[in-house]
């Protein structure tokens, strides 16, 4: 059973699961008056390193968070430290939605990676980006030029993400009867199965690209991607291919064979826990991680 | 701009996260409190089957709007879901998570609530009124988009659809070449076989005669208890919800006798097109409006010394 209360400096709400020795704290982070949402999963004693996780938005944060979850506390397992969170206007965070862009995403990210500094000084530090949260984590990773870098299925190009926004929303039209038709992005928010995607977001990733985000010069940089054998190319392997010809980095690449559907909910999907694919992502994503922080700071 | 989007003063600095238990199990919550401070009333969220329980920050609208108006409310993530441990498992309506409801509730026990009224959405609908049915403090209970008949699964009606849409119109879909191309994808393979199977045996004449839809026996039961208990109850549906049709077949039997029973405790909120999945902005905006409208009419919260 685990034991549970509030950190009365912080307010965050406390977990400690006796079983793994391992905690987990959640609540509101920043000083300023929009506060986001973060979650640490620690180990007991002093972290060997400690990990950003920085989500992609939408149907996609959603589908990709227990994996998070999952991840967070395998690390925690194996003595890393981690802070998941949400950015300012989405999730649970505090902020206006259609003030989300880019920059504030970064800037979350960048306060996020101050925070885990702030509470384990000289702990080595890697960041982890799935889908559009790797353009994010690849601006964090930029400020320090060894810290590793972790992908979940990058997309090559914002304009990937933007793209399976509009099919996933000519599909859901077409699934209600309206034979697809979608209000055009260029009127204002779309909405996206759902979610309301402003324009300023979409605007704002227009000239982002994965290469620029990092810069230049060599650093430990691996690639994880769930997708089906029998896809010739596909987006994670292209940014690998990118990553690797722009920083001269070596790119590891572990492709796992499955299928994601990252906007559209399968009627019967099973937890994440019991999936295979998942399972391999997170231990490659562990074993390579617990790896590269055991090389220590630079 | 849309008022769901319209600042409420209500931000994080009203919100309280914390970890509950449920079982054996650990939930992640989140307590949204008025800034006049705590009363004795609490809307509880159950979460749909969703990863994160609710799309698009409605958590966060419908709290903040509601905390904005003196009303306080609490929404967390079922167990194997967010933050909470555990395993989920698959989200089916014969096996609700109403022990992660109960449990939120009785967290809320915990600060001083002693009135509790439920909203959920689909499988959090199910869910919501059986835990309502459970709990003699319920003070209402907000169903969105809640399927009615009895089909336990959801492959049970999409079978149902299947059956229902015409062999031609299929065949063509079976042979688009997009259609083919999956067949190289185990998932898909395994999706198009059941579809199959479900035309083959829906097909036969003992079951293609069958087009209504029989009310599910256990949300008749709670549904009674409910309603016997003079407990308000809030219906919101999407006009083109296949939920919202079989909630109006339904009204032709002993569901709807018992809804005429209830009388003005029972209301009904339409929103435009589907809700379902709250795939839709502007149904979803219309929902909130009325589960919002009906939380600040039947709930009157009392502060908490």
């Amino acid at each position: 059973m685990d034991l549970l209360g509030v950190d009365k400096q912080t307010e965050l709400a406390v977990r400690r699961d006796p079983g793994t020795s391992t905690s987990e704290l959640a609540g509101f982070l920043g000083a300023d008056e929009d506060r986001y949402f973060g979650a640490f999963s620690v180990p007991r004693g002093n972290p060997r390193g400690a990990v950003l996780i920085c989500a992609s938005l939408y149907a996609e944060a959603a589908r990709n968070y227990r994996r998070e979850v999952i991840l967070a506390r395998e690390l925690a397992g194996r003595g890393i430290a981690s802070l998941r969170f949400h950015y300012r206007g989405s999730g649970f965070s505090d902020g206006d939605p259609a003030a989300l862009t880019f920059a504030s995403m970064t800037a979350d990210a960048a306060e996020a990676v101050a925070e885990l500094r702030a509470r384990w000084p000289g702990a080595p530090v890697a960041c982890v980006g799935s889908r559009l949260g790797a353009f994010v984590a690849a601006t964090v990773a930029r400020s320090e030029p060894s810290m590793p870098l972790l992908l979940w299925d990058p997309v090559a190009s914002p304009k990937v993400f933007f793209q399976d926004v509009l099919k996933a929303q000519r599909a859901s039209g077409m699934i209600a009867g309206h034979h697809g038709n979608v209000e055009p992005v260029e009127t204002g928010p779309l909405d996206a199965v759902g979610y309301r995607l402003p324009l300023a977001l979409r605007d704002s990733f227009q000239d982002v690209s994965l290469e620029d985000c990092l810069g230049i010069g060599a650093r430990p940089i691996h690639v994880v991607t769930v997708v089906p054998d029998y896809e010739p190319s596909p987006a994670a392997v292209v940014a690998a291919e990118l990553l690797r010809t722009s920083t001269g980095s070596d790119v590891g690449v572990r492709r796992i064979e499955g299928r994601i559907s990252w906007w559209t909910t399968r009627d019967s999907w099973e937890p994440d826990e019991d999936n295979l694919p998942t399972r391999e992502v997170i231990a490659e994503s562990a074993d390579w991680l617990e790896a590269r922080l055991a090389k220590g700071s630079p | 701009v849309s008022g769901l989007l319209a600042p409420t003063g209500i931000t994080s600095r009203n919100e309280e996260p914390t970890y509950f238990a449920a079982g054996d199990e650990t939930l992640f919550g989140l307590f949204t409190v008025p800034p006049g401070g705590a009363v004795d009333s609490a809307l509880v969220m159950v979460p749909g089957a969703e990863r994160l329980g609710y799309r698009n920050r409605l958590g966060v609208m419908v709290s903040h709007r509601l905390a904005a108006r003196g009303h306080q409310v609490f929404r967390f993530n079922y167990r194997g879901c967010g933050e909470s441990t555990g395993r989920a498992g698959r989200f089916t309506l014969e096996n609700l998570f109403t022990e992660d409801a109960v449990a939120a509730a009785a967290w809320l026990r915990g600060r001083g609530v002693r009135r509790f009224l439920y909203a959920g959405s689909c499988f959090g609908a199910r869910t919501a009124l059986a835990a309502a049915a459970e709990d003699p403090d319920a003070g209402g209970v907000i169903v969105a988009a809640m399927p009615i008949s009895a089909e336990q699964s959801e492959q049970e009606r999409r079978a149902r659809r299947t059956a229902a849409t015409p062999m031609s119109w299929l065949a063509g879909l079976a042979l688009r070449p997009k259609t083919l191309r999956g067949l190289r994808d185990p998932d898909r393979r395994r999706t198009y076989a059941e579809a199959f199977r479900n035309k083959m045996h829906r097909s036969r004449p003992h079951r293609a005669a069958s087009g209504a839809s029989d009310v599910n026996p256990e949300l008749l039961g709670s549904l009674t208890t409910v309603i016997e208990r003079r407990v308000p109850v809030l219906f919101v549906y999407g006009e083109d919800d296949p939920a919202y049709r079989e909630f109006l077949q339904a009204r032709n039997g002993a569901f709807g006798r018992l809804l005429e029973r209830a009388g003005d405790a029972v209301e009904v909120g339409l929103a435009p097109g589907v809700l379902h999945d709250w795939a839709s902005i502007p149904a979803g905006e219309a929902a909130v409006d009325h589960m919002v409208d009906w939380v600040s009419r039947v709930d009157r919260p009392t502060p908490v010394p």
